[in-house]
């Protein structure tokens, strides 16, 4: 079956253990919610995914084929199979967004108009540097170069963090349609519950590098676990550390 | 303690070894993107525009300073000597060829491009598009080294030689001026104790600061840490250290070419 498996995940940064045996898996078509307090490890387990940061322990497998991340030229092929949209905008401030969206391959220039119909980007931005727009701006032309490549899975981090509701709505209908209309595998690494529960088809709950909980929105809804009570809540039980 | 002077050591080495790892990836990728003609050329010339053009005013003002203290230094010293100072221009231009002008030049290089390469890189690191960049499978090395380093080089030899024929305009005109040469007269002096090979030797030293420059400013800007204040001692760091690389290698580099 086509999907996204990570196999008993480690990774220690510093002294401290960010990822503790970590599983989880992605199918085609699929939208997986990721939660957890800041600092956990999210981004770092996403970054480990597309072989930016090298896990110690554990095996990340796509479409049935295991990855290497020691190998840079291997990880180009996954990369290509897996975009991911940075926390960050992450744009090169010294090229015009059209530069951006075509750096690296410019093939995708074919594609730019239909994309930024498809994300309500006025095409008067391609000329425009990345400092002369709106960070919301600036967060879909991040999404709009990861549609570019056509990726199989898609990587979010964070996605709707400092955006306004409107754009979040946006960037929402994006995300489903990327998963339900397009077949795309969607890992979302997120704070924002309403939007888990609008488009997760499954949440985990990442606790002290561990998944402490995994399954439906209806699932974390019901969970009596504290971290999950806390976000639900969102109040923090300091006797318990939640 | 111990545990801290190791670390100190550590860093050190650190700091010694990792522009001469990075210079070494370089020259391999270089090779590389030579024979599959893959070099950013865009990127060479914004960088060569960056490094040399906006760098040349405050360079030949700084060199016009210090041909003018020089001359007049010069002057003052072999009068007290030598109670003339018929060989003020020689010796002079001897000076300027092999040390003043290639390490005044690149010593402003470090402050401007140094310091700059560092801060953008390091912004760059922490606002993830070095990251980007690996997800869309384009060398670092070779879309933001080489491009720097061909442009650091450039600007330091072609600011060398602007600072030499800068320099010799200004200390004819100092001298006919104040020291009552006549331009002719001082010009043909000059070039007594000047050979072509301290030219070369110069040149040798422009080339081999302006490697340094770009190698170590680029290694303190991969590998910032942290937010803004990473950036900022991202950009301290290059200065500092590639200033101390630029003495010893002036040093060292005068020695094998002048005394032996």
């Amino acid at each position: 079956m086509n999907m996204l498996e990570v196999k008993n995940l480690s990774k220690v940064l510093g002294e401290r253990q960010v990822l503790e045996n970590m599983s989880l898996s992605v199918q085609q078509g699929e939208i997986l919610f990721v939660l957890g307090r800041s600092g956990v490890g999210k981004s770092v387990l996403l970054k480990t995914i597309v072989g930016l940061i090298h896990q110690d322990k554990g095996e990340v497998w796509i479409d049935g084929e295991k990855t290497h991340p020691e190998r840079e030229l291997a990880m180009v092929a996954v990369r290509r199979q897996c975009g991911l949209v940075f926390q960050s905008p992450a744009l090169f401030d010294s090229m015009t967004v059209k530069e951006n969206l075509i750096f690296g391959d410019e093939d995708k220039a074919r594609h730019i108009s239909a994309t930024m119909a498809w994300l309500k980007l006025p095409e008067k931005i391609l000329n425009f540097y990345p400092s002369e727009l709106s960070f919301g701006f600036q967060k879909k032309v991040s999404l709009l170069r990861t549609l570019l490549s056509n990726p199989k899975y898609l990587l979010f981090d964070e996605p709707t963090t400092g955006l306004d509701p409107v754009t979040t709505n946006l960037v929402n209908d994006v995300i489903r349609d990327c998963a339900k209309a397009r077949n795309m595998g969607c890992l979302v690494v997120s704070h924002d519950l309403q939007s888990a529960y609008h488009l997760a088809d499954r949440i985990v709950l990442i606790d002290q590098g561990k998944i402490a909980l995994s399954g439906t929105p209806s699932n974390f809804k019901e969970s009596d676990y504290p971290l999950a009570v806390a976000f639900r809540k969102g109040t923090i039980n300091f006797a318990e550390g939640y | 303690m111990r545990n801290n002077e190791q670390r100190v050591l550590f860093l050190g080495f650190e700091a010694l070894l990792s522009p001469i790892r990075l210079f070494a990836t370089s020259c391999r990728v270089l090779v590389f993107s030579i024979v599959n003609i893959r070099l950013h050329g865009r990127e060479i010339t914004n960088q060569m525009f960056e490094s040399a053009v906006l760098s040349l005013p405050i360079i030949l003002f700084s060199l016009t300073i210090v041909s003018l203290m020089s001359i007049l230094e010069f002057s003052w010293h072999m009068k007290l000597v030598l109670k003339q100072d018929a060989l003020v221009p020689g010796f002079s231009m001897v000076l300027m060829v092999r040390e003043v002008a290639p390490v005044v030049t690149a010593m402003l290089l470090t402050s401007r491009v140094g310091a700059s390469i560092a801060a953008e890189l390091g912004f760059m690191k922490v606002t993830e598009q070095l990251d980007q960049l690996k997800l869309l499978s384009v060398s670092e090395v070779e879309y933001l080294v080489i491009p720097r380093w061909v442009g650091c080089v450039f600007a330091s030899i072609t600011l060398t030689l602007a600072s030499l024929v800068t320099s010799i305009c200004v200390s004819t005109g100092i001298a006919s001026r104040f020291m009552n040469y006549q331009p002719h007269e001082f010009f043909n002096t000059l070039f007594v104790f000047t050979k072509a090979f301290d030219l070369g030797g110069g040149l040798l030293k422009a080339f081999c600061f302006g490697t340094i420059i770009p190698f170590v400013s680029c290694v303190c800007g991969l590998s910032c840490q942290g937010g803004s204040r990473g950036v900022g001692q991202a950009a301290t760091r290059a200065v500092v250290q590639s200033c101390l690389f630029i003495i010893f290698a002036d040093f060292f580099l005068s020695y094998w070419l002048w005394t032996f």
